[in-house]
């Protein structure tokens, strides 16, 4: 198996849509490719990472775009220098996401720990509360909270199609979601014959 | 003149049923604020997603819309019982979905 169809089917399983022979092929790969096996290790981490990475407040649109565009960048670099340095690849991912997370985490304490500052031109401001109760309910702020809508235009691609945003975790286990009773009725237990069969 | 606004009213009416029957594409000021805000947040995801597995979620997305309005109905109710699922049911669910998959 090529490298890059490993890649593309890590992906495909991080997702849980990847056939049973198709996974234990990609075990086979991984078992005999490092390069691969250490690429697994360094996506499986990202996706919990960014999986785990809280929403605890609301954050400036402008900082969100200017952290999100700089983890792309970032990103792209990373993909230019992994063919020469694949096997350090899991330290320069290490980067980014420590970085967003303590861009968050300043931009948690910008919002939440300090004085209010002005919210900047367009987008919503959501707890007015905030500087009333500031001292004595702190704690309970900072439970998490979700970003606010910006009331900016949204990004072209979003504004274009926002059904597809919407509908993203649908779409994500279409196939499961499509399926969902036949493979309810599914017997989870392979039979001998089956499970020899299915090399 | 009585069977002409028959024929009209038979025609505005199949249109009316072929309109309802595909989902009407929104603009983003069509959404509600829950709906902005879960499109934001799914926005953000669908970022970080690799290139062909965004293609894969356009031509998913495709197919879903061209489903009739009880079919996509049947889909978001299947979703919302996939994600009522505990975690040893829904490890249970990914084993059978695997053999589901395989053909067994």
């Amino acid at each position: 198996m090529r490298c890059e169809r490993a890649q593309e089917w890590m992906t495909v399983r991080l997702d849980h849509e990847l056939s049973s022979w198709r996974s234990r092929r990609l075990d086979r790969h991984l078992a005999i490719c490092q390069t691969c096996a250490a690429e697994e290790v360094t996506t499986e981490r990202l996706f919990e990472a960014l999986a785990s990475l809280p929403v605890i407040s609301e954050v400036p649109e402008l900082l969100e775009e200017r952290t999100l565009r700089a983890i792309r960048v970032i990103d792209k670099e990373q993909d230019a220098q992994r063919s020469h340095r694949r096997w350090w690849s899991w330290m320069e991912l290490a980067g980014p996401v420590t970085s967003a997370a303590a861009v968050l985490v300043f931009a948690v304490h910008l919002t939440v720990g300090e004085a209010p500052t002005p919210a900047p031109e367009g987008v919503r401001v959501v707890s007015p509360q905030k500087t009333a109760t500031r001292a004595g309910a702190r704690g309970a702020h900072v439970a998490r909270r979700r970003a606010p809508v910006p009331t900016l235009t949204p990004p072209p691609d979003l504004a274009a199609n926002p059904d597809l945003f919407v509908n993203l975790p649908i779409l994500r286990q279409f196939e499961k979601v499509q399926h969902f009773d036949s493979i309810r009725s599914t017997n989870a237990q392979p039979n001998a014959n089956a499970a020899n069969s299915n090399g | 003149m009585i069977r002409r606004v028959s024929k009209l009213l038979a025609a505005v009416l199949l249109g009316v049923a072929a309109c309802a029957a595909a989902e009407p594409a929104r603009g983003w000021f069509d959404l509600t604020p829950e709906e902005q805000q879960r499109a934001w947040d799914n926005y953000q995801q669908y970022q970080r997603m690799p290139e062909h597995q965004r293609g894969r979620i356009e031509q998913r997305q495709q197919t879903f819309q061209a489903l009739p309005q009880e079919e996509r109905e049947r889909l978001r109710q299947n979703y919302d019982n996939l994600k009522g699922l505990n975690e040893e049911q829904r490890r249970e669910f990914g084993e059978k979905y695997r053999r589901w998959k395989s053909g067994d």
